[in-house]
């Protein structure tokens, strides 16, 4: 285990590095974003004129640095649009938020009760569940979302085919907007948190103390659940963290097919507009978030499995 | 090893489809969005094309870049390990690298990176292969500083064998049947990534067909045409079953060291 100096010194370096090159893809790619902003036939003048409004005429090395004192100041400017980058960001945290969250609830519960249910070997349950997660690992995320608004929404109309309710405009409503992006990703991640949990359970289950239970009499559900899972909660706490930061920021293909205003969606906004410093300010809170959800997952890894604690 | 079997045959029926129906699709408009029929075995999509055309060249586009990604990562990925054990190589700066890539989602990464050089599939492909070269690095390294803990390697080195010829004998080998499964993986996420990308845009320029854009143009008329959503989206479904029959069989290439 590093010191947490010198974690933070790494997580520091890497959001230097990401941002940096995040902001030098956008700014040696063809174009910037006044092509996106200003209409198509807007004069040279009018060009001229915003790209010197934005800082767009000053060399590479300035405006990274410009940009860089700007997001450690806590002042992070404004987008290509005008819009003030803190309040786009903090405006569109809730809805990834929300999504992160039940995505993450929604895989736990089906990962772990599917991984359950097909523990026993040469079942037909196990065959099933096994092809399922082979099926929902093999295709894009959007494919699945494409199929579940097909299905729950155009056939049975149960849930909303698209838009983002904030908590403000009722708890349900607000639920119902965002449980098919978010059941979308955990369909796919659950398929990888089952085949993993179900493989460490079982190679609890051949463990000695497992036979030790069984040996006192203890029924193989009980074993299964309790005594084979225990040992495996730790890998659970690092899988779930995996989870959690591949939906943040990750989840941009679910949000823009979904029209939620979240962080995914801006990252999408933000390379179509190649627009560098919102895509450098993103990209650097996405790393510090994913890094600080790595960090609490190995915390919380640790603290359940005290044989790690040296 | 039956998986692996049907999983390569697939791989293999999916190019030659791609490959013998391959095309860019004339421009019809008096033709858009007809039903499948003897002519158009896969309907029209809604410029006229034919869909048969553009899915099996996007079925090939698919196949182009997740061979770039899978082969990239993979010689890379070990190279740059085999790099660290060499005295002066700037192994930390190696290391920075990897945990910088790994901080992001990949697809991140690849949105803004494809956006560099031009849109192109070169470009997409690099993207996409960046996360998975810091991924077999890091297993690489991690294996090979084991191996080269290994007695048999000081018994060489003492008999006067090169530091070359220590790599190339004694720890490339045991490393290539983790790297080459890691690189089948990284050939499933390649072609997930661009579909992905070329679905909100960013993926592939225009003209060249990609399952990824298709399926985003079908989205406006899904109800009145839903082919235009079926074909694509089960090619792309049967592409990621190969791999995945492919990268099942190969996932335990040795389960007496599974525990290292």
């Amino acid at each position: 285990m590093d010191s947490i100096w010198k974690r933070l010194l790494r997580l520091l370096l890497t959001m230097l590095i990401v941002s940096l090159a995040v902001f030098s893809f956008i700014s040696f790619s063809s174009g910037d974003s006044s092509s996106s902003v200003l209409s198509e036939d807007a004069s040279e003048e009018a060009v001229e004129a915003y790209r010197k409004a934005m800082g767009l005429d000053e060399p590479f090395a300035v405006r990274y640095l410009s940009f860089l004192s700007s997001f450690f100041s806590g002042n992070w400017g404004v987008a290509s649009d005008g819009q003030d980058i803190s309040f786009l960001v903090l405006s569109r945290i809730p809805a990834t938020l929300s999504i992160t969250i039940l995505a993450l609830l929604m895989s736990l519960a089906i990962a772990l009760s599917l991984a359950f249910l097909s523990l026993r070997r040469h079942t037909i349950g196990r065959a099933l569940t096994t092809a399922w997660a082979a099926v929902m690992m093999s295709s894009p995320v959007f494919l699945i979302a494409i199929a579940l608004v097909l299905l729950l929404s155009f056939q049975l109309d149960l849930f909303p085919v698209a838009g983002y309710v904030p908590l403000s405009g009722g708890f349900v409503r607000s639920i119902r907007s965002v449980f098919l992006p978010s059941l979308s990703l955990a369909l796919l991640h659950s398929s990888l948190i089952m085949l993993m949990m179900r493989a460490a359970v079982e190679s609890n289950l051949s463990a000695s103390y497992s036979m030790v239970a069984r040996a006192f009499g203890k029924g193989f559900s009980r074993i299964a659940a309790i005594d084979a899972s225990k040992p495996a909660l730790p890998l659970l706490a690092i899988l779930s963290g995996q989870s959690a930061a591949a939906f943040i920021g990750g989840s941009a293909a679910v949000e823009t097919l979904f029209a939620i205003p979240g962080i995914g969606s801006l990252l999408v906004t933000a390379a179509l507009r190649r627009d560098a410093a919102l895509a450098g300010t993103l990209v650097m809170l996405i790393a510090l978030s994913v890094s600080c959800i790595s960090m609490a997952a190995e915390a919380v890894s640790a603290l359940l499995d005290p044989r790690r604690e040296r | 090893m039956r998986r692996r079997v049907a999983g390569l045959a697939m791989m293999i029926l999916l190019l030659v489809f791609s490959v013998s129906f391959g095309g860019l699709g004339v421009v019809d408009t008096s033709l858009r969005l007809t039903p499948p029929s003897g002519t158009m075995p896969f309907g029209t999509d809604t410029l006229g094309r034919s869909l048969l055309e553009r899915v099996a060249a996007g079925t090939g586009t698919s196949l182009f870049i997740g061979g770039i990604v899978a082969i990239a990562s993979f010689a890379l990925g070990i190279l740059l390990a085999l790099c660290c054990f060499i005295p002066g190589f700037p192994r930390r700066v190696a290391f920075i690298f990897a945990d910088a890539v790994k901080a992001v989602p990949s697809i991140v990464l690849a949105l803004f990176s494809a956006s560099l050089s031009g849109p192109g599939i070169l470009s997409l492909a690099v993207s996409l292969s960046l996360a998975h070269i810091a991924d077999i690095f890091r297993t690489s390294y991690s294996r090979a500083s084991a191996i080269m803990k290994e007695p048999y390697i000081d018994a060489a080195r003492c008999a006067g064998v090169g530091r070359m010829r220590i790599f190339i004998t004694h720890v490339l080998p045991p490393l290539l049947p983790y790297a080459a499964m890691q690189s089948v993986s990284s050939f499933l996420s390649a072609v997930i990534g661009e579909a992905t990308l070329s679905f909100l845009g960013c993926g592939v320029p225009v003209p060249i067909p990609s399952l990824g854009s298709i399926l985003s143009e079908a989205r406006s008329v899904i109800l009145s045409s839903p082919w235009m959503m079926f074909f694509p989206a089960s090619f792309l479904l049967l592409l990621g079953i190969a791999i995945n029959l492919i990268a099942f069989s190969l996932s335990d290439p040795d389960p007496a060291s599974e525990r290292t």
